[in-house]
């Protein structure tokens, strides 16, 4: 799953949201508070080793 | 030994013995700059003052516990093992026995239950030159091994092995209660020795396993499973940083890989020299 | 007074000081100089000299392979310790806490060309002493962890006596992170108030993380070595006092004035006083004549011929294969004399016992019972 979310953010940043949604769909998993906080933990672990970084960046709408 | 010259101090007479037996056709390097200077030094343990102990000392310093006397020959070797690893970082280290035929080296990399001391020296009495049952030494830019032949320590059941397969070969003592058990070396051919200034670049990588009674497979590996396998097997990958990346990519690209499975030496030793025979 | 070093000890000096004239050294002495050389932390120093003369190809080749391999290796602990610092600052972004980068990642932060071949395994960063619980806190909170398992007596000597809490390491990295919260022991024979430390420091040029501020760099190296260590094998630390001094004097403006005024405002003018003597003495350091003379306090004529004997003993290796008694005897002295000015009597016997006794009976360390 970090490989795939590492991937991910390489194409373009992205919100967790988008991220979560986008794994959710690729892998056919229920896109639940569950899986979310998976993804959010995984994040969280990613930017702890420097390997991406969270910003106020925002999507243009 | 090989590229590194290696001074060694001791005390004990029966160490001398020993190493005046099994490395009777090294050469002494006289005025030559050395690059270790270690020693074996009697030691004494408060709790059993007694009991005959030694340390290993790399330039005074102890690497590991005292041990007892007796298995200084064990000691030396494992302690001129760390000794490499610890310094050398020019050249890129990697855990794997290393043969050469028809000039271009295979790689044997270590792995549980991989065997590859063993196999290699069944290979190197079968007309394989010994580069190293150890230490794959490569230079990182070249991709040039070099050889490193030193004795090779069987382990356990090993030496019943060798002793059954190879009647003729000369051992060194057995070395008792060590913490890998019973270790006796075989001391390299002396071709290996006198042709140890000559290198040579790797064709093939193989990961042998040894399993009971089991016909023999020769199976291709992906490169990228080889590639984890080989840089997780490698004492210094991480120190040399971006040129191990790059170096054991190129590895990976300019040599077949392959997966061995074998129970009986014959066989495994005749799928070697077919394929080192196919260049 | 003339300096005259031992044969081993100019084999050392001279690679230092005059690279350029390794080329001419016999393999003998190549092999001696190599060992003297790693026993002080030196050989990518020698390595980098080399390097920059372009003259790795004119030594013998075993020689230049040991170089080069140490040259790798201080290039991989630079590369750690500079990712930690960028952890560590990851971590207590959303804090204000001041953190001061020290010691060898600071001499790189601050662009001494020297940093190159420095070898440095720790991280050191300081934080104000009112703030460090909670720097302690954040960190384990995000995933910092003790480095070493300590006894309950060794954890309170630490906090209670030191000037650092017991140092943290990641378990994703290995790179000790040591936390001080000034540059002395408070148990120590100097008063040092940290928080000028504070307000002096500078931000380094291209990485924004803070530094202390040039004097204050001399100061705090000077006080590491001839007060907080035992300096045997510390040449490397003296090493760096000549860099230091060498960089800021070309570099800084008014730097000699600034720096003899700060350690007199810090009350640091004695351990200045041994930086600069035994900098000039050993390394022949172009330090203005005299400059000496407008420090505050200076060691009495006694101590600084004590010294002036004792510590070149101590800073060189000692030669590996022959120890020499003089040296030994040296280092002994000058290991009590470490003991003596960082921990007052009362403080210190307890202590010595305790540790005596643990290094004869193993198993009472499992026990924390505190010496009164």
């Amino acid at each position: 799953m970090g490989m795939q979310i590492l991937s991910a953010l390489n194409q373009a940043p992205a919100s967790a949201d988008d991220i979560s949604r986008l794994l959710a769909e690729q892998f056919q998993l229920p896109h639940d508070q569950n899986f979310s906080q998976q993804i959010a933990k995984t994040l969280h672990h990613l930017d702890e080793l420097g390997l991406i970084e969270k910003t106020d960046w925002e999507p243009p709408a | 030994m090989g590229p590194f010259n290696v001074q060694i101090g001791m005390t004990c007479t029966t160490l001398a013995e020993h190493l005046y037996s099994l490395y009777v056709n090294y050469e002494m390097a006289g005025c030559d700059l050395a690059e270790f200077h270690v020693q074996i030094a009697p030691a004494r343990r408060l709790k059993k003052p007694f009991d005959p102990y030694a340390r290993f000392l790399l330039d005074g310093r102890s690497l590991f516990p005292p041990f007892p006397a007796e298995q200084a020959l064990a000691a030396l070797e494992w302690g001129v093992n760390l000794a490499i690893a610890a310094r050398i970082n020019h050249l890129l280290l990697f855990h794997c026995a290393v043969v050469e035929r028809n000039d271009h080296v295979v790689l044997f990399p270590a792995w549980p239950g991989s065997g590859k001391t063993t196999l290699c020296t069944a290979l190197v009495h079968h007309g394989y030159r010994l580069f190293s049952d150890e230490f794959g030494l490569m230079d990182p830019h070249r991709g040039i091994f070099f050889p490193i032949p030193r004795l090779m320590p069987l382990k356990n059941e090993s030496i019943h092995v060798i002793r059954d397969y190879l009647p003729e070969v000369r051992l060194g003592p057995e070395i008792r209660n060590t913490h890998k058990g019973t270790i006796t070396h075989v001391p390299p051919p002396k071709e290996s020795i006198v042709r140890s200034s000559e290198t040579a670049k790797a064709n093939w990588i193989v990961f042998p396993k040894w399993v009971s009674g089991a016909s023999l497979r020769l199976d291709p590996l992906p490169g990228s499973e080889a590639f984890l396998l080989l840089a997780s097997n490698s004492f210094n990958y991480e120190v040399l940083g971006e040129t191990s990346f790059q170096a054991v990519a190129q590895l990976i690209k300019s040599c077949r890989c392959y997966k061995l499975t074998y129970s009986d030496f014959d066989e495994a030793i005749a799928a070697m020299n077919a394929l080192t025979d196919d260049i | 007074m003339i300096y005259k070093p031992s044969a081993d000890h100019r084999l050392l000096l001279n690679a230092l000081i005059n690279p350029a004239s390794l080329v001419e050294y016999n393999t003998l002495k190549w092999e001696l100089l190599l060992r003297l050389a790693r026993k002080v932390k030196l050989l990518a120093r020698l390595a980098t000299e080399l390097k920059n003369r372009g003259l790795l190809d004119q030594i013998p080749l075993r020689a230049a392979n040991l170089l080069q391999s140490s040259l790798v290796q201080a290039k991989r602990l630079q590369q750690s310790t500079h990712w930690e610092l960028n952890r560590i600052s990851w971590a207590l972004k959303d804090t204000d806490i001041p953190i001061i980068t020290l010691k060898g990642v600071a001499y790189s932060l601050a662009g001494l060309p020297e940093s190159i071949g420095r070898v440095y395994v720790d991280l050191d960063i300081m934080v104000p002493k009112e703030r460090l619980s909670d720097v302690e806190t954040i960190l384990i909170q995000k995933g910092w962890m003790n480095h070493h398992k300590l006894s309950t007596y060794d954890d309170h000597y630490y906090r209670a006596w030191t000037h650092e809490i017991p140092p943290l390491v990641h378990p994703e990295r290995e790179t000790e992170v040591d936390i001080h919260h000034t540059i002395s022991p408070p148990t120590s024979r100097l008063k040092i108030n940290a928080k000028p430390l504070f307000e002096a420091a500078v931000t380094a040029r291209n990485r924004g993380y803070k530094i202390l501020c040039p004097a204050d760099m001399v100061l705090h190296c000077a006080v590491n070595l001839f007060e907080n260590n035992e300096l045997a094998d510390d040449l490397r630390d003296l090493l760096d006092i000549h860099d230091l001094l060498l960089f800021f004097s070309r570099n800084e403006q008014d730097f000699w004035k600034k720096l003899k005024e700060r350690a007199n405002e810090l009350n640091l003018s004695r351990p200045l006083f041994y930086g600069l003597y035994f900098s000039r003495l050993i390394f022949r350091t172009p330090i203005p004549e005299n400059l000496e003379n407008d420090l505050d306090e200076r060691p009495n004529a006694i101590a600084r011929w004590f010294m002036r004997y004792l510590v070149p003993h101590a800073l060189f290796p000692l030669h590996p294969d022959k120890h020499s008694r003089q040296a030994l005897v040296a280092r002994s002295l000058l290991y009590m004399r470490s003991h003596w000015i960082r921990m007052p009597v009362r403080l210190l016997i307890p202590h010595l016992a305790y540790k005596t006794c643990l290094s004869i009976f193993p198993g009472k360390a499992a026990t924390s019972q505190m010496m009164k």
